[in-house]
């Protein structure tokens, strides 16, 4: 060593040299002899580059991109290779950064050699074989030399391994200088098999840590050893799915024939309850739990102790902590695993980029179309039979949903989709699950789907599955628009025809209707409905024809009055408190038209043709105008007698001054209303006058119909069957985003917070990005397709996210405090992978966070653990202690240790730590279960 | 559409809604013509008109529809408020029927429009004071926890009018640049490509 210092020095001179500028010194042919023997310089090397990670210190070398190992970013790993004679080593510094105390012993994130050798920083030397294992034994034990002497030079005193045997057995020998005067040797090895039953149990594991000692040549006596013992035991919950046989077959099947529930299903899924399992059976997220039980810190005397704690019951142990096992295809998205919404969304959105390849949707159902043979498996279009099966679900299924009550999501509705239960989103929904969502499959269903939509349009028979109010929401799909116009077409036909058969027979009920509303007229009229009343068409109470009903209380007033009763048409009743101006009769509401509906594109038409026609008063107004002019003529119907102002009064009582003078606004008596019209009405050339004076009095049924149901109806399903593909599909790809997001959003998982802000986000992500498809000019196609990729990848890990939540959160019903924590934590392992790129990552890191159970959870932990079955437990020969509900530990961890307290004999004050200082003598891990057996042995010694 | 940049012409969408007789065409005709009639002809269904406002370096083209107060249109609301860029409800401050009215509108808007449409609360009839039912505080209030922005305004003096519709341009031309805050964002995507996507939805 003393050779060796005077390099020391020199190279400290020259400021930590790399190992290059040594082989220059070699070439300029200055001849160290101190480096004689290759051996010599292979010290030197190892020297040098400790050296230069020992300058560094742990900050720098993590700026110059030290590889980081473990979740939570503690421990990080530098690397170099050189040359020994013909081989290659690689030498390896892992060092801790951050927090120096060591929380605990049983840190999940410790490394195999921090764990079994109780060491933070530490260096492995290794051969750069394929098994990086060092065979023979005089070649590690010189090979440990080497870094030995190296670091004793570099003054460091980090401890070093070597591998050593093969891979398996995970054996090293290392050494660490402490100081001085003590050096602490390393030793681990492992028994593979045929563990002797002596070791399988705490009391023989015990004896063999105290013969450790009692060889050494100190003074102790055996009874007086304090060890002390610490123990960490992993069970594992049996799986859920136990039955693998059910498990294997049964996405086959659902793959083979579609969404066809196999009839044999006898068992049932986790899911089954789910909202989703409608359409899918998702795999169970989580594979089961482990449970780590951990004893620490206790002081054992004699082997008797150890054979008591063996029986004690896992509740006793001081910690327990819970971490779910996650199935691999949480993580593994690489190979399209998962099969869900996502998966189907992006295979639509594969139909989308398809669909501008043709003009009308036959194209892809014909056979000639070469856009249909590029490969045979992504264009197949299901038997009939299925196609006739999916139709009927899609049309008369789900009678089991209707009374769903339509969830008013405003992200939803953000969405320019179809709403979840009606046609349109139901036809989505199936054709995503219809063959392989391709094209051609699409294109077949869409065909049927309007032909049964043109069979109920021409059998009068109401559509299935849309809204039942009679107006049109504008911000679902056109599509859904123009199936809700149809439905509402469908409607006033039937009404229309069930009025004109029905007509002559129904009058008598209502006239008894009218005739209650107008007996009031010897009393004061209550107040019924509001300032006018409304009503529509409906066959049923047009009161027309009951006259003669009516004809008695007014005759007893006035013979004049049944004149003018008889030539009334189309009242829905007298509007209360409203006397006319001209003559003492109540004034009548009529029935008026419903005011036109319109899809957007009507809406579109209509603002576009005023724009184009700039400030031509005369157009912009065109309709409001027939409105108008249907209401007054219909007003007249009802009110022979009435003059303009009687109009205004009741349709724009804003327009009417009511003189002061007039009383409370009674019943009408003080005949006549005393008042005038607003400044603005009583105008020259009012063009409201004008279109009264221009109405004819005709009720609303001889009116020529604002809407003609007829006409719209055919229009609508032109549309339909001339539908651009691309066109149809932009609407679905909207549609199924939509309805799949709130399919999921029924879920219930415990309204996990960062769950619930996420599919929050991801509507309003949804909404933002779905924009561009319904712009009439499209951005350019390959971004577009590329964006809606990225959205179904987005989708799909709040898809993964939410069912894994749904999992969790059913399996720890009864203590949600630990499902939340357990699910943040997943949530947080999980964020990285999230929204990064369309290459998913892999992530080579398992999950493996684990959370505290509170003592009064523990219970509830437990019962994951279900006592075996006679089956089960009959496999198994137990042959651990600790059992847990009859489950034997799938891991047993154990670590001894006994601590002296150091004499400052020896080599007087230079012992670098104070005197009275107890250090660790003998420590041992023990890891192992019942047929494996892996020990680590680490032992300061002051010779 | 709107390119950032450039003194491009933007064409904004804007409706105005209110009871009857609030004076909705007398401030659109005082705003588009600068004219005021005391006896503004009530407007059946809607009316149509245009005009630029320039702000900095943008020109909007306001393409407004004046709809009809009356109740028997109010189911035709929809198709003028449907994708509007802003809308303006029109009270008349000395009737406090139609505040509570335009209310309704909000609520409606609220319900139905679209997020992004810019609203803003008009109290017309602001030189009658002598008239005045709605007190200044009162919609003030409502606006701020509404979020819309408030005026008072005359059509007849033309107070504020002016002011107003210029007050919805420079929201325009700042609204535009955000896209969803709350969102997440899709990777890889190239940001000229966030602003073209953000323009063709207005």
């Amino acid at each position: 060593m003393a050779s060796s210092s005077n390099a020391k020095h020199k190279r400290i001179a020259e400021e930590e040299e790399e190992e290059e500028e040594e082989t220059l010194e070699e070439l300029e042919g200055f001849d160290d002899f101190t480096l004689a023997s290759s051996w010599e310089r292979f010290i030197s090397e190892i020297e040098a580059i400790c050296r230069v990670w020992m300058v560094d210190g742990p900050k720098n070398l993590v700026e110059k991109g030290a590889e980081c190992l473990g979740s939570q970013k503690k421990l990080y790993k530098v690397k170099s290779e050189m040359k020994h004679g013909t081989k290659l080593y690689s030498i390896e510094y892992y060092f801790c950064v951050s927090n120096k105390g060591k929380a605990s012993f049983w840190d999940d994130d410790l490394h195999d050699l921090q764990l079994s050798f109780g060491v933070s920083d530490f260096m492995v030397i290794a051969p750069l074989s394929a098994s990086g294992v060092v065979l023979d034994a005089p070649e590690s034990t010189k090979l440990l030399s080497s870094v030995a002497i190296a670091l004793t030079n570099c003054g460091s005193n980090w401890p070093a391994f070597v591998p050593v045997h093969d891979p398996s057995r995970k054996a090293y020998i290392g050494i660490q200088n402490l100081g001085l005067i003590f050096t602490r040797r390393f030793d681990a090895d492992r028994i593979g098999s045929h563990v002797p039953i002596r070791l399988m149990h705490l009391e023989g594991l015990y004896e063999l840590f105290i013969s450790k000692f009692a060889l050494y040549s100190v003074d102790f006596s055996a009874s007086f050893f304090k060890v002390q013992f610490a123990m960490k035991l992993t069970y594992r919950s049996p799986p859920y799915e136990s039955d693998d046989e059910i498990a294997s077959v049964d996405p086959e099947v659902n793959e083979s024939k579609g969404d066809i529930v196999s009839p044999n299903r006898i068992k049932t899924h986790w899911d089954d309850d789910c909202p989703w399992t409608e359409w899918y059976s998702a795999e169970d997220p989580i594979r089961g739990f482990e449970l780590v039980a951990i004893w620490s810190g206790r002081m054992f005397e004699s082997s008797l102790e150890m054979a008591e704690l063996e029986n004690a019951s896992s509740f006793d142990a001081g910690k327990w902590l819970l971490c779910p096992i996650i199935s691999p295809f949480m993580m593994d998205d690489s190979t399209w695993m998962f099969v869900g919404f996502a998966s189907q969304i992006r295979l639509l959105v594969s139909a989308l980029d398809m669909s501008f390849e043709a003009q009308f949707l036959d194209d892809f159902v014909s056979a000639e179309n070469p856009a249909s043979d590029n490969s045979k498996l992504s264009t197949a279009i299901p038997p009939p039979t299925v196609l006739d099966r999916v139709l009927k679900e899609i049309f008369h299924d789900g009678g089991h949903n209707s009374h769903h009550v339509e969830r008013d999501n405003k992200h939803s509705r953000a969405i320019k989709g179809a709403p979840l239960e009606s046609l349109f989103a139901q036809f989505c929904l199936h054709s995503l699950w219809f063959g392989g969502c391709n094209i051609r499959a699409i294109a077949c269903l869409w065909i049927e789907f309007v032909r049964e939509v043109r069979w109920c349009w021409e059998e009068s028979q109401p559509l299935p599955k849309m809204p039942s109010d009679s107006t049109i929401d504008l911000s679902t799909c056109l599509i859904h628009q123009k199936l809700q116009m149809l439905a509402i077409c469908i409607e006033k036909n039937l009404s229309h025809d069930t009025h004109n058969s029905t007509e002559s027979v129904d009058h008598t009920p209502t006239g008894k209707k009218v005739d209650a509303e107008v007996d009031p007229f010897k009393e004061p009229v209550k107040d019924e409905t509001g300032s006018f009343l409304r009503s529509y068409c409906h066959q049923d109470s047009e009161p027309s024809t009951s006259s003669s009903f009516k004809h008695h209380d007014y005759s007893i007033r006035s013979p004049d009055l049944q004149k003018v009763d008889q030539v009334r048409k189309g009242s829905a009743g007298v509007v209360r408190s409203m006397m006319l101006l001209h003559s003492y009769q109540k004034m009548h509401a009529p029935y008026t038209q419903d005011a036109p509906i319109m899809t957007e594109d009507m809406h579109e038409e209509r603002l576009q043709a005023v724009e184009v026609f700039g400030d031509a008063f005369s157009f912009s107004g065109q309709l409001e105008r027939d409105i108008l002019s249907s209401d007054m003529s219909a007003f007249k119907a009802a009110n022979p007698d009435a003059v303009f102002e009687d109009f205004i009064r009741w349709h724009s009582p804003g327009d009417w001054e009511n003189d002061d003078t007039e009383g409370c606004a009674g019943d009408g008596n003080n005949w006549p209303p005393r008042g005038k019209l607003s400044q603005r009405m009583s105008e020259h050339g009012n063009l409201w006058r004008q279109i009264w004076n221009d109405s004819p009095p005709l009720p609303v049924l001889e009116q020529k119909p604002l809407l003609d149901p007829i006409r719209e109806g055919e229009k609508i399903l032109h549309y339909l069957e001339t539908l651009k593909p691309h066109q149809l599909l932009e609407q679905m790809v909207c549609t199924a985003f939509r309805a799949s997001a709130d399919i999921l959003t029924q879920t219930i998982y415990g309204d996990f917070k960062p769950m619930k802000t996420r599919f929050n986000q991801l509507y309003i992500t949804l909404a933002s990005n779905l924009k561009p498809l319904q712009a009439d000019n499209l951005p350019e196609k390959a971004e577009l397709i590329g964006d809606l990729r990225r959205l179904c990848l987005v989708f799909e890990h709040i898809e993964k996210l939410l069912i894994f939540a749904a999992s969790i959160h059913r399996k720890l019903l009864d203590v949600p405090r630990l499902s939340e924590a357990m699910f943040s934590d997943y949530f947080n392992f999980y964020l990285p992978k999230m929204g990064t790129s369309l290459e998913s990552i892999c992530y080579d890191q398992e999950f493996k966070t684990k959370q505290l159970v509170k003592m009064h959870e523990r219970d509830a932990v437990a019962s994951l653990f279900p006592p075996p079955t006679a089956n089960q437990s009959w496999r198994k020969v137990l042959s651990m202690g600790n059992l847990l509900n009859g489950h034997e530990p799938i891991l047993r961890e154990i670590i001894f240790s006994i601590n002296d307290r150091v004499e400052d004999s020896h080599y007087g004050s230079s012992i670098p730590m104070a005197t009275t200082e107890e250090i660790q003598t003998h420590r041992m891990y023990i890891q192992g279960t019942s047929n494996d057996l892996w020990v680590a042995l680490s032992v300061t010694s002051w010779d | 559409m709107a390119a950032p940049g450039g003194n491009k012409i933007r064409n904004a969408k804007l409706v105005l809604l209110g009871d009857v007789g609030t004076g909705k065409s007398s401030l659109v005709l005082r705003f588009v013509k600068g004219q005021f009639v005391e006896f503004q002809e009530s407007t059946i269904g809607a009316a149509f008109f245009s005009q630029t406002v320039a702000v900095n370096d943008e020109t909007i083209k306001f393409e407004i529809w004046d709809t009809a107060g009356q109740e028997r249109y109010h189911s035709l609301a929809p198709m003028y408020y449907r994708g509007a860029a802003a809308a303006v409800i029109v009270y008349d401050m000395t009737n406090a029927a139609s505040f509570t009215r335009a209310k309704k509108w909000v609520q409606e808007l609220q319900a139905q429009g679209s997020p992004n449409t810019i609203m803003a609360l008009a109290g017309n009839k602001a030189d009658l004071v002598e008239a005045r039912q709605v007190s200044v505080e009162e919609a003030q209030t409502y606006a701020q926890e509404n979020g819309l922005f408030f005026m008072e305004t005359s059509a007849k003096t033309a107070i504020n009018v002016n002011d107003i519709f210029y007050e919805i341009a420079k929201r325009l031309t700042r609204a535009q640049p955000v896209q969803n805050p709350q969102g997440m964002a899709l990777a890889n995507k190239p940001d000229q490509r966030i602003v073209n996507t953000s323009s063709c939805c207005s």
